[in-house]
């Protein structure tokens, strides 16, 4: 695959370059070379859950980095200078994440963090750089309070990747027009069973009840996670006959469930309304995607519909010969916003960095109007492109997406942090 | 000293013990013969904790020791060693009995002090003396010849200053000459130390020679009991066990 | 004479300290005393299990419960801003050390397979409550927020020397503790209870009372191995009470080597050093991983230590068997 072959060339040239000497080093207690700031390569630390179950989500999400340095690379760097990533594998543990972090700041003299963790990990990883102050990017962790709890913030540390909080008020928004509009009254839920889906269907539901008071709700339903067989969720939703399901599953889990759902023809029976169903590697693993299924906008080439995001799609399956997924998208982001820092600053400083990139308005194929902000006050992104739409089962499989309003966003969302004690 | 009154225990339907009464004198030497599956090592399994009878009753020292669990009986003063040799393998020989001393001392929790450097060491160099181990104090059980191996099985139940000790076996497995060793060893040990001493025996020729009492097991049950040229002359008991015996040898 | 054994440790102890000590002013490359500091945490991890497995013959799978106990309660002691860090540390190894008493009380009276199931058992309840306690635990999202390390005597660890030292000297301290417990006569009773549980209540030891200080001491020792974690990597995840974390400390016993003291440390030295380089090297881990297993457990049929040591025993004693027949053992002292 392409990606590999990629990937192994900058850690090629990173084994080449010091791998023997810090290999000595770290056996024998000889002190690492201690290299000037202002020269040589600027050294960005990766690290993704490449093995195991999740694997995609390190995979899809470094093409997504890589991409984005080789530009710049090719493009003759800072005065010359090249970007240098290092990636390593956390294997989703938050201590080796925790670790493998500080290792990349302590061993190999890393100028910044690209932390490309799920959310425990990114925890980890923050606790990390608040402790040593490294200039970090988290991608990938959609956990709101990662930045919205100012007691986790830290001034060295953002994110350029969805929340949960934005996602919820987008669904709920979205989910209670379609029920005004198809008056759809009796609801079922179906979450994985851990902190994640029961988080996210609390707030779907809070925000639905907010935008439609008059919706009932029927059974909650768990399937624990990476469960192989969903007949159990299936029979249930038979038996209750619901108007509409939503469901928070996600990855091999969806899947599994549309695969299995279609043999007994339920998504004719209901409407049903997937947050993360609009991702193409998720919706190219259904066999038979049902057509007419709601879904947020993971990552569809057609959303936002410009020809910068299409021709950013079609580059990427050049390169890797594999489509981008979500996490890709917030990964390229990712990099992009510590790039356009070092431009700016015209160094590799992170402490530099972190004090441009507050409030900084990056181009951006993923931005709603064709830019991205990364709002001051909470260092996370907005003004990206987040809306809902409904599937067809041939390709594009989502050629329309409705945007949600951002205002709308920001309104709720200060709700909601006021509600939590956050501001 | 031990008094067993009535004691009886089945396996399913199997009698093993039933109805067996019997008192023990104190600093008595005593044998309990029968043949194969007479319930000899049952009736010391009853009475040392092992198992707990269906009924009748244990009384040593004037206490109902009845139904007490293996170390409690251990602690009121019953020792006992095994049919089949029951050490610790990865335990030299001076380790084995230094433990076993420290135990008897309700020493065992320490935990400030030196198990190599302890006091109770000297008690454990002593019957290692008793029972001619000396040489092999450095040698860990499982190495050891199988003679000293029963040899330290009853040095370890010794170590505990029993009043009452039981043997089950003490020459199972042993040839002729190992035999002799260890039961004028065991007859110089009652005479030094003179507790209640019980033990199982196949072989007539040593019950006849040490044992001061002699009792039958049969089926469970007490065939006969009294001094050892009573039993040489009782006809049921010639009949039901030394029969046997005698014709074989007769051949 | 008993006293100078343990001064002799502690001598030993000083000296190991001091060349630890050493390593932050010959190198600056604070990645080596993270290294240091994670053998410290699972060594400790891997030492303490060996108290049950490799002494006292209990295979415990739900050590990680204690590891994961001590991490949590010191991280949560210390976000209540109440106390200091030896305060914290204090009342956490009596935590722990409370909580492994209940769970030995339970466990002790089942025999070997049971006591191993239902250890694991135990270990997905503490998992399942760190789960679903979200209020007080952070959920699976771990303990977030961070640790506070408040400077006392001088000593401020969130300076990664100062953290490296501490973690040390604790440890070392633990390993003199943990190696006096193996020599002493308790030490010796729990081997008994190893080797032969029935003849051990026969010679009047009151096994289950010592089944439940073994685990008891242990759990106490693994609690220090998960705080030494928690200040690390200034959190508590889940992940630390894992069975997966209990495995590993299996693993690093089997990899070091049960039956010599150090054994364990030196799995766990082996377990992340090999971690560190293949991460650094290559995604794949866990085929690394199986091919070491298989040298040890094809090759060597024991842990490296074990190896090492019984090879030379094995050797001196074929050695003196060609040379001299000794009559009376060397350590025979004529009475």
């Amino acid at each position: 695959m392409g990606k590999t072959g990629k990937r192994s060339i900058h850690r090629r040239a990173f084994v080449k370059g010091i791998g023997g000497v810090a290999m000595v080093a770290a056996v024998a207690g000889f002190p690492a070379i201690v290299r000037a700031r202002n020269t040589g390569p600027i050294r960005i630390g990766v690290s993704a859950i490449m093995s195991g179950r999740v694997a995609q989500m390190g995979s899809s999400s470094t093409n997504g980095a890589i991409m984005r340095v080789d530009a710049f690379n090719t493009s003759g760097g800072l005065n010359g200078r090249m970007i240098e990533l290092i990636i390593r594998d956390s294997k989703g543990r938050p201590d080796e994440a925790a670790r493998i972090n500080r290792d990349f700041i302590n061993r190999d003299d890393c100028d910044m963090i690209l932390s490309l963790e799920a959310s425990t990990g990114a925890f980890a990883v923050q606790e990390v750089v608040r402790e040593l102050g490294t200039l970090c990017m988290h991608c990938l962790s959609e956990t709101s309070s990662l930045t919205a709890d100012p007691k986790l913030r830290t001034p060295n540390a953002f994110r350029s990747g969805r929340q949960g909080a934005h996602d919820a008020i987008s669904a709920g928004s979205y989910a209670a027009s379609i029920a005004k509009e198809k008056s759809l009254k009796k609801w079922m839920t179906v979450g994985p069973n851990y902190a994640y889906g029961h988080d996210t269907t609390e707030q779907f539901l809070n925000y639905l009840n907010h935008f439609s008071p008059d919706i009932e709700l029927g059974s909650q339903l768990w399937p624990k996670i990476f469960q192989p067989d969903y007949t159990d969720v299936i029979n249930k939703i038979l038996q209750e006959k619901p108007d509409a399901v939503f469901t928070c599953l996600w990855g091999g889990d969806l899947s599994s469930f549309i695969e299995q759902g279609n043999l007994y023809g339920l998504f004719d029976q209901a409407q049903y309304f997937c947050i993360a169903l609009a991702d193409y590697t998720t919706m190219a693993a259904v066999k038979h995607l049902p057509s007419g299924i709601h879904s947020g906008n993971r990552y569809v080439s057609t959303f936002p519909g410009s020809a910068p995001n299409a021709a950013w799609e079609a580059e990427y399956v050049r390169q890797f010969n594999s489509r981008p997924t979500n996490w890709s998208w917030e990964a390229a982001l990712g990099m992009q916003f510590l790039i356009e820092g070092i431009r700016k600053t015209g160094s590799s400083d992170g402490n530099e960095i972190a004090g441009v990139l507050p409030g900084m308005i990056v181009n951006s194929p993923f931005g709603v109007d064709g830019t991205i902000t990364m709002r001051a006050e909470d260092q996370t992104i907005v003004e990206y492109g987040t809306g809902w739409g409904v599937t067809q089962s041939t390709e594009p499989f989502m050629p329309n997406v409705t945007p949600t309003d951002w205002k709308l966003i920001y309104e709720l969302e200060a709700a909601w942090k006021k509600e939590q004690g956050y501001i | 000293m031990l008094k067993i009154e009535h004691l009886t225990k089945s396996f399913g339907g199997v009698v093993a013990t039933n109805d067996v009464s019997l008192h023990f004198q104190p600093a008595s030497l005593s044998a309990i013969i029968g043949p194969n599956g007479a319930g000899k090592t049952t009736f010391f399994n009853l009475i040392t904790g092992g198992l707990r009878p269906d009924s009748g009753r244990i009384i040593f020292d004037g206490e109902d020791i009845t139904g007490f669990d293996a170390l409690t009986t251990v602690r009121r003063g019953i020792g006992r060693a095994f049919q089949v040799a029951n050490l610790f393998p990865e335990f030299t020989v001076r380790e084995s009995l230094t433990a076993a001393v420290l135990s008897h001392r309700q020493q065992s929790a320490h935990l400030l002090v030196q198990f190599s450097a302890v006091e109770a060491r000297t008690r454990a160099d002593q019957i290692m003396e008793m029972f001619d181990l000396q040489e092999r104090a450095g040698v860990v059980s499982r190495n050891l010849s199988h003679g000293d191996q029963k040899l330290l099985d009853i040095a370890l139940a010794l170590a505990l200053d029993p009043r009452v000790l039981l043997l089950d076996e003490p020459t199972a497995g042993m040839g002729p000459e190992e035999r002799w060793k260890m039961i004028d060893m065991i007859y110089k040990l009652w005479e030094d130390e003179r507790m209640t001493l019980i033990f199982i025996e196949h072989d007539m020729d040593i019950v006849f020679r040490i044992a001061q009492t002699v009792r039958v097991l049969c089926y469970g049950q007490v065939l006969a009991e009294g001094a050892p040229e009573e039993i040489r002359s009782n006809p049921d008991v010639i009949k039901a066990y030394l029969g046997e015996n005698f014709e074989k040898i007769a051949q | 004479m008993q006293i100078n054994t343990f001064t002799r440790y502690s001598v030993v102890a000083l000296l190991v300290f001091v060349v630890l000590a050493a390593i932050p002013r010959i190198t600056d490359d604070i990645s080596i005393l993270d290294t240091g500091i994670m053998i410290c945490a699972n060594g400790l991890f891997a030492l303490s299990l060996n108290l049950l497995v490799g002494r006292t013959g209990l295979l415990s799978f739900g050590h990680g419960g204690f590891y994961a106990a001590g991490a949590y309660s010191f991280g949560l002691l210390m976000q209540t801003g109440m106390f200091s860090i030896p305060a914290a540390f204090a009342l956490t190894i009596v935590f722990v050390a409370a909580l492994s008493a209940l769970v030995a009380l339970v466990c002790v009276r089942l025999n070997e397979t049971y006591f191993t199931f239902i250890t694991l058992a135990f270990q997905m309840l503490f998992y399942n409550i760190i789960l679903s306690w979200t209020s007080l635990t952070g959920g699976d999202q771990g303990l977030l927020g961070g640790i506070p390390k408040p400077v006392f005597l001088g000593i401020d660890l969130v300076n990664p020397v100062h953290l490296y030292l501490f973690c040390c000297g604790i440890f070392l301290v633990c390993v003199v503790l943990l190696y006096q417990i193996t020599q002493s006569p308790f030490g010796y009773t729990l081997r008994m209870i190893r080797d032969n549980t029935e003849r051990a209540r026969f010679l009047g030891v009151a096994v289950n009372r010592y089944k439940v200080a073994s685990f008891t001491l242990a759990g106490a020792f693994a609690g220090i191995g998960g705080m030494f974690m928690a200040l690390f990597v200034s959190g508590a995840y889940p992940s630390f009470g894992y069975w997966t974390m209990s495995g590993d400390g299996i693993f690093m016993i089997m990899l070091g080597g049960m039956n010599t003291f150090l054994g364990p440390l030196v799995g766990a030295i082996i377990l992340i050093v090999l971690n560190d380089l293949t991460t650094i090297y290559t995604d794949h881990y866990g085929l690394v991983l199986g091919c070491v297993i298989l040298v040890f457990v094809l090759g060597l049929r024991r842990g490296l230590l074990d190896f090492i040591v019984e090879g030379i025993r094995d050797r001196r004693a074929s050695k003196m068997d060609q040379t001299i027949q000794p009559t009376v053992p060397k350590e025979e002292i004529p009475r």
